[in-house]
């Protein structure tokens, strides 16, 4: 087989016009009137990419473009079979089936990976670093509108004792310790849990509740996210996904970042939500034990849920956007525990 | 090719990559390196490059790259286990992140230039490589002390300016003064502005070389400062148009607030009777910002490649124009947010087509006496910081 092309001599960028022969063993270059013989073996031919034309490498350095790449191509390919990255990308079927797997390996990544690996993670976090994070949103919560709770210094005093005779037998020594804060702060009634179990309590909710079991199945509701560590294994799941992405992109910045921090963030509300479900077991489970009511648990919720109503003046978000789980079918479940 | 040493032979860029060829490639890029936990990433990176590259043809032959995927990965390797150690230490000791953080940008300079001298070595036309060799003192000249200098003398002569203004005493004077200040600040902010870039464009061409042939460009300062001027005055009808929907928001904030009414509530309710308002005006601003920096990256290139030559018989050309090249990066974001990402590899196929249909090379291109140089390049770790943290200074 006879190919027509370009020579070029090594290390330098001139090309002249040549004509190379091909026989199974070795190739017969042309230039002009001049003459080499070259063994298949001390030739190196390009690696195939999509459809860039393959070209010669001698010993030398010399190099030859065939002019006619298809043809070449096809002599070549029938002796040297390419690799399987090349025939995956080439053929229809390849790519369909590249496409499933990818889409089935970020769901699996997501859905099954990232979960056990923060809950790993978040248990083995050492609980100073644990105090550190805590008291770093703790700061934050004060320079942002948060201040010293307005209750009387009995109310204070009672709200200290049902806080301690509240806590659970097992989480009593933990590594991180409750801790009760009562504050003031805009946006109604509410409590949440920080990374090193600070418990803040908002004032309103305080004085909102009816019983001491109603204050109380709010408190063991955050106990049970300090108990299942859910603030360390949000933070670690978000550190999670922005290191994948770094380590498989190789960059932190552009728009996939943007699109996959948007799709990390359905994400996360997702598994929120599912922490909000796993908290209130806990509570219904330690109510049960320490003996309280569950109507008063429901009523507080009834009561949370039409204060929450009231702040966001009926702007309604779908199931999959919110956070907490509907109100509703979280009452279902604490009158289905009675 | 015909050795036809005439100097009006005018030879077209064309790229042949096609959406769908690549839109595989990315693919299975994109799986082996999810399947291989992100290993094969550097193997990505190489045929993604020698995809471009190789598609890439000027007068017959086309472009090579030629990076060791080995290479890339231990690069990547050391950057991200630096990362993660700044970031443990960060978190136990966060006055020692400082003091990394500060080294961190000190080399920032000369790593940009290593990256650079990596690509080049990794890049080639016709078998023979390119090469880039530059002075650190210079990269570090260029790239901080330069434009510190330039910044500080911009605010200490606007700064004398507006005392001057304050101690006239008079309102007027210290109105028109005030104007005057705002005026000669833009003014001066485009001087800075082009006169780095000039700088990071003489830096970066003025030390790359094919073979033994080196890039040679004249870029005068005065040019560059034109652009940036008038990349500043198309900004100017978005920016008035933004301030007339604001404006009136602004102030009546500015008042309730002077007056003591600082109430969240009724703050709160301004802004919501206004979401429309802001929301326009963030578009505006976001498309103004777009037109002006399109028309930016387009004046620059198109100068820069007019002044660029390739030894002495070759000269580079650029035809873009600003409102294709708006047309496109529009269109592109599009593709890419309503195919979820799927779209990136055709958005880069039409950018990558788009830049090649936009660039010719004038004069004779036998390119006889090119030799090749013998320089190697060591490991990628500057490409792959250059890569993590997104550092091209806009070259």
């Amino acid at each position: 087989m006879q190919l027509n092309g370009f020579y070029q001599y090594p290390g330098r960028a001139a090309r002249e016009a040549a004509r190379l022969t091909l026989a199974e063993q070795h190739l017969t270059l042309e230039q002009g009137s001049h003459r080499q013989l070259v063994m298949l073996k001390d030739v190196t031919v390009s690696d195939a990419l999509g459809t860039i034309p393959l070209m010669l490498t001698f010993a030398d350095g010399g190099r030859f473009v065939p002019e006619d790449d298809a043809a070449f191509r096809q002599w070549w390919q029938q002796r040297h079979r390419p690799g399987l990255v090349y025939r995956l990308e080439q053929h229809r079927r390849g790519v369909v089936l590249t496409l499933l797997a990818t889409l089935a390996a970020i769901a699996f990544y997501f859905w099954v990976i990232l979960p056990a690996a923060s809950n790993v993670l978040a248990q083995h976090i050492p609980s100073y670093v644990e105090r550190q994070i805590g008291q770093q949103t703790f700061t934050l919560l004060q320079n942002t509108g948060f201040s010293a709770g307005r209750l009387t210094p009995e109310q204070q005093q009672r709200m200290n004792r049902l806080f301690r005779d509240s806590i659970p037998a097992q989480m009593k020594d933990d590594p991180t310790p409750l801790r009760l804060k009562i504050m003031h702060f805009a946006g109604g009634p509410n409590a949440f849990m920080l990374a090193d179990g600070t418990l803040v309590v908002s004032d309103e909710l305080v004085r909102m509740a009816k019983s001491d079991d109603a204050i109380v199945a709010v408190m063991l509701h955050e106990m049970g996210h300090h108990r299942h560590r859910h603030v360390m294994r949000m933070l670690v799941r978000s550190s999670l996904v922005s290191l994948s992405y770094l380590w498989l992109t190789g960059d932190v910045s552009g728009i996939g970042d943007t699109l996959l921090q948007s799709a990390a963030f359905v994400d996360q509300l997702q598994f929120s939500r599912s922490m909000e479900r796993e908290a209130d077991d806990y509570a219904i489970v330690q109510m049960k034990a320490q003996g309280r009511s569950l109507a008063a648990m429901s009523e507080i919720y009834t009561q949370l849920e039409q204060s929450a109503e009231k702040e966001s003046s009926g702007l309604n978000l779908p199931e999959w956007m919110s956070t907490h789980p509907d109100m509703p079918a979280r009452i279902k479940a604490i009158q289905a525990a009675e | 090719m015909e050795n036809n040493t005439s100097n009006q032979q005018r030879h077209a860029v064309l790229f042949h990559g096609r959406s769908g060829e690549y839109f595989s490639i990315w693919l299975v890029n994109a799986l082996l390196t999810m399947i291989t936990l992100g290993i094969y990433s550097a193997w990505a990176t190489v045929r993604r490059r020698r995809y471009f590259f190789g598609n890439t043809e000027i007068a017959g032959d086309r472009f090579d790259y030629h990076a060791r995927p080995v290479d890339i990965l231990k690069g990547r390797i050391i950057v991200f286990v630096g990362l993660v150690l700044f970031f443990i230490l960060s978190s136990a000791l966060p006055s020692i992140s400082l003091v990394f953080l500060l080294a961190f940008f000190a080399l920032v300079p000369w790593i940009i230039i290593r990256s650079w001298r990596y690509n080049a070595l990794m890049s080639s036309f016709r078998g023979v490589r390119f090469n880039y060799i530059c002075r650190v003192g210079r990269a570090y000249w260029t790239m901080y002390f330069c434009p510190v200098l330039l910044v500080v003398a911009l605010y200490l002569v606007v700064g004398l300016i507006g005392m001057l203004a304050v101690n006239t005493g008079s309102i007027s004077a210290a109105l028109s003064i005030g104007i005057l200040c705002f005026v000669l600040f833009l003014a001066g902010l485009a001087a800075v502005q082009g006169t780095v870039a000039a700088l990071n464009h003489d830096l970066y061409i003025n030390n790359m070389s094919y073979g033994s042939l080196p890039f040679k460009a004249e870029l005068s300062k005065k040019a560059f400062i034109k652009i940036v001027l008038i990349s500043f005055l198309i900004m100017l009808p978005f920016l008035i148009v933004a301030g007339m929907l604001i404006g009136s928001l602004f102030v009546s904030m500015f008042y309730a607030i002077a007056m003591g009414m600082t109430d969240p509530e009724m703050l709160n309710n301004m802004m919501a009777g206004n979401v429309f308002n802001i929301f326009l005006t963030f578009l505006i601003l976001l498309f103004g910002g777009l037109v002006s920096s399109a028309y930016l990256v387009v004046a620059q290139r198109n100068y820069v490649f007019g002044q660029t030559q390739l030894g002495e018989k070759l000269r580079l050309k650029s035809t873009m124009s600003t409102g294709s090249f708006l047309g496109l990066t529009l269109t592109n974001t599009l593709i890419v947010i309503f195919t979820l990402g799927l779209g990136t590899p055709i958005a880069e196929v039409r950018l990558a087509r788009y830049m090649a249909n936009s660039t010719a090379l004038e004069g004779d291109i036998s390119l006889l006496d090119v030799q090749a140089h013998n320089e190697g390049a060591g490991t990628a770790v500057a490409e792959e910081v250059v890569a993590a943290f997104d550092l091209n200074p806009g070259i």
